[in-house]
């Protein structure tokens, strides 16, 4: 039997995917248009064949209604990707003609969603620019005065800020209230298994393991999800090794005739290692060691906030009410954003506000690792055999108590080999951080480069080298030893 | 006479995920010093009917009354209060796997020891001396300072029992405390449950997988069948007709010495 229809996660999931992968195709095309153009007429390597703006639109639009006719008349790999097939009540697979049909039905239900959502949001947007008015003609630039509290001729004004702020947040929630109510009374089988836009034409939406086999099953490749995913890796492939430039010729080119640069770097000088460099004022040990340290400040911080972070981050510790999914959300979010923003880049953002040196790069490795563990460690927690803290609980046991003795002790081990990794990996980016201004050897890489001494370049490759294995290798064998 | 201790009142459970009735209103009366046995195939309620009665799940309707107060509605350290009163015995032990025998001990006094000291591993000496007392009854002294998971099945259910023996319960729940041992130890586990309810005059509820076992040890027995009391009665009542209608038609009664 088919079980209860899910429209909402999988069919949005599968029809993002399917929408994304015809964008993909479609850019794949318009590169490659340029790309012939370009080859077959007398043109610079740069010129663009000039589309109107709105050519970006009808793109998006046209791969969309691409995307919902696909779905329906084949199996699109969004489709087959999370499990969904198209079948008439008695789960056999469906002809043409209704799968024709089903097109018309799925739109309507599409833009049902649309509108519920376009119903909630215009209140808001309207309020908004609204609001927007409002603060621009009394003076009043948005968020930066507002955090930075009152001093200035708005100041009186504030009252009213917060009063639409407020106003702004019950009237979205209202209106998003009202149009939930009126997407279900639009779509009343929303909740059922077969919805009526889908009774109308006979067809439902339901789990492709429950629809009956027709006799011979098509081959991968003789059906649509097969032959697009073919197509699209084909020309991925193609459009990233044009796009990419990758030129095999170049290489060896380059290479054969760049003898001298390579015999350099190949001869590493080691004589600033203990000797200052007068240039830089210091030694290339103290600046490995300098790395070394960053790394571990880094860590060690990042640890200690980190681990209590962790907790709130944890599913099983925090999610038995509303306020601590806010709580798990945010913590998520707040993991997932901080490891998704390299250290290097947040090095270059945070050296211009602390300046240039070792503590800007401890910063922003310290941020990195805070996110990086923080993940690392709560989806330890989830992971815990939840028998002792049941146990604990049975007990009489506090909430804190519970947390020290039926979880940390679970999580210790692998809390330590984890801050060990990642003292290892810190050390890794340390050593380039220095590069855009974070102090350590990175430092001297990026000044000696610079300066074309290629000698020295090749005596930092070798330390930074040696140095990452060595930490590898030492945090290897203690992980080992606790895990 | 026999005096109710737990009396259970239209229990029901369902959980929202999946729509299952796990309890459909079940009702029952625990007197004070019984051995009462629960059996019932896998996923007849019985381990969601012994963790509603510590509320280690909630159960959505119905009463569960303990000495005669409703303890459904408990909340906070009132709930504590009343957990602390009944022990638990686990199937997978649930002891913490990594400290030592004697933490996972003391353990059971956290509901009594002061809490911030607790914090920092420290018990009261009053609780350290019932912690050997309680090793000593399940013969685990020398193995006090042992990390839990390097001892055998056997041993750690041991661990577990004196860990519910520091709550100096007036209820021991033990939830299918032998079905992951052999059944020589299943015996020996069972005896020391057996002396718990001698000796210290607790009334133990222990779901059983075995009849054998549940006839030998229990003094009432009670059966689920998909969430509701199929049978209430004395061991010796079960017989093959009752077994049938208690486990189905096909199953075979299997004998545990």
């Amino acid at each position: 039997m088919s079980r209860r229809f899910r429209l909402p996660k999988d069919r949005i999931a599968a029809l993002a995917a399917d929408w994304g992968l015809l964008l993909l195709l479609s850019y794949c095309t318009y590169f490659l248009i340029n790309h012939w153009y370009r080859a077959t007429h007398h043109v610079s390597a740069v010129y663009k064949i000039p589309f109107p703006d709105y050519a970006y639109v009808v793109a998006v639009v046209a791969t969309f209604l691409l995307a919902v006719l696909w779905e329906n008349l084949g199996t699109s790999i969004g489709w087959k990707g999370v499990g969904l097939a198209h079948a008439d009540e008695a789960h056999r697979p469906l002809g043409l003609s209704r799968r024709v049909a089903h097109v018309f039905n799925d739109f309507a239900s599409w833009l049902l969603t649309l509108l519920g959502a376009a119903f909630a949001l215009l209140p808001l947007a309207g309020l908004a620019t609204l609001f927007y008015g409002i603060a621009s003609r009394t003076g009043l630039t948005f968020i930066p005065t507002i955090v930075f509290w009152p001093a200035g001729p708005w100041a009186g004004t504030l009252g009213l800020t917060v009063g639409l702020v407020l106003a702004l947040v019950v009237i979205g929630a209202a209106s998003w209230w009202v149009a939930r109510g009126l997407w279900r009374w639009l779509w009343p089988g929303h909740k059922d298994k077969h919805p009526w836009t889908d009774r109308i034409v006979r067809a439902c939406v339901c789990r492709a393991a429950d629809v009956e086999q027709p006799g011979r099953r098509r081959h991968w490749w003789q059906t649509s999800w097969g032959l697009m995913a073919l197509l699209l890796a084909g020309l991925t492939i193609y459009v990233g090794w044009l796009t990419t430039q990758i030129n095999i010729a170049t290489l060896i080119r380059r290479a054969s005739s760049t003898g001298n640069y390579w015999q350099k770097l190949a001869t590493p000088d080691f004589k600033f290692f203990l000797a200052t460099d007068p240039d830089l004022g210091d030694t290339l040990l103290n600046g490995i060691i300098q790395t070394i340290f960053m790394a571990l400040m880094a860590t060690l911080l990042g640890f200690v906030l980190a681990f209590p972070l962790s907790f709130l981050g944890a599913r099983n510790m925090v999610t038995r009410s509303r306020l601590g999914w806010g709580v798990y959300t945010l913590m998520r979010g707040f993991f997932n954003i901080g490891r998704s923003i390299e250290p290097f880049v947040m090095a270059v953002v945070l050296a211009t506000c602390v300046g240039y040196g070792p503590f800007a790069g401890t910063l922003a490795l310290f941020v990195h690792t805070v996110a990086a563990l923080g993940k690392l460690y709560s989806e330890q927690i989830e992971a815990i055999d939840p028998g002792p803290v049941e146990a604990i609980s049975a007990c009489g046991g506090r909430r804190t108590q519970v947390l020290y003795y039926g979880v940390i002790p679970q999580v210790v081990p692998s809390f330590l080999a984890f801050t060990l990794y990642r003292w290892d990996i810190n050390v890794r980016m340390a050593t380039i951080i220095g590069i855009v201004g974070g102090g350590g050897i990175g430092r001297f890489f990026n000044y000696y480069k610079n300066e074309l001494r290629w000698h020295e370049v090749g005596a930092v490759i070798v330390i930074i080298a040696v140095v990452v294995w060595v930490m590898d290798y030492l945090s290897g064998r203690v992980r080992e030893r606790i895990a | 006479m026999a005096e109710p201790q737990l009396v259970i009142e239209h229990l029901t459970k369902v959980y929202e995920r999946g729509d299952v009735h796990a309890l459909r209103d079940v009702s029952l009366t625990v007197n004070k010093g019984e051995f009462l046995v629960l059996i019932g195939l896998s996923g007849s309620g019985k381990s969601t009917l012994l963790r509603c009665i510590n509320r280690l799940i909630e159960p959505t309707s119905g009463q569960i009354l303990l000495g005669g107060v409703d303890i459904t509605q408990a909340k906070g350290a009132e709930l504590r209060k009343i957990r602390r009163r009944i022990g638990m015995v686990f199937q997978h032990f649930n002891l913490v796997k990594r400290s030592s025998v004697l933490i996972n001990v003391l353990a059971g006094r956290l509901g009594y020891a002061p809490p911030l000291p607790t914090l920092i591993g420290r018990f009261p000496r009053e609780d350290m001396d019932r912690a050997r007392q309680s090793l000593e009854t399940v013969g685990l002294v020398e193995k006090m300072h042992t990390r839990a998971d390097q001892l055998s099945g056997g041993q750690q259910q041991r661990v577990g029992i004196a860990r519910a023996l520091m709550q100096e319960p007036e209820l021991i729940l033990a939830d299918e405390p032998v079905s992951a041992l052999d059944p020589a130890t299943a015996n020996s586990i069972l005896q020391y449950l057996e002396e718990m309810n001698h000796k210290h005059g607790a009334t133990v509820i222990c779901a059983l997988h075995f009849l054998s076992l549940a006839r030998r040890y229990g003094t009432r027995i009670i059966a689920l069948k998909d969430g509701a009391v199929v049978f209430e009665g004395l061991p010796k009542e079960i017989d093959n007709v009752r077994f049938k209608e208690i486990y189905g038609e096909d199953a075979e009664e299997v004998e545990v010495r």
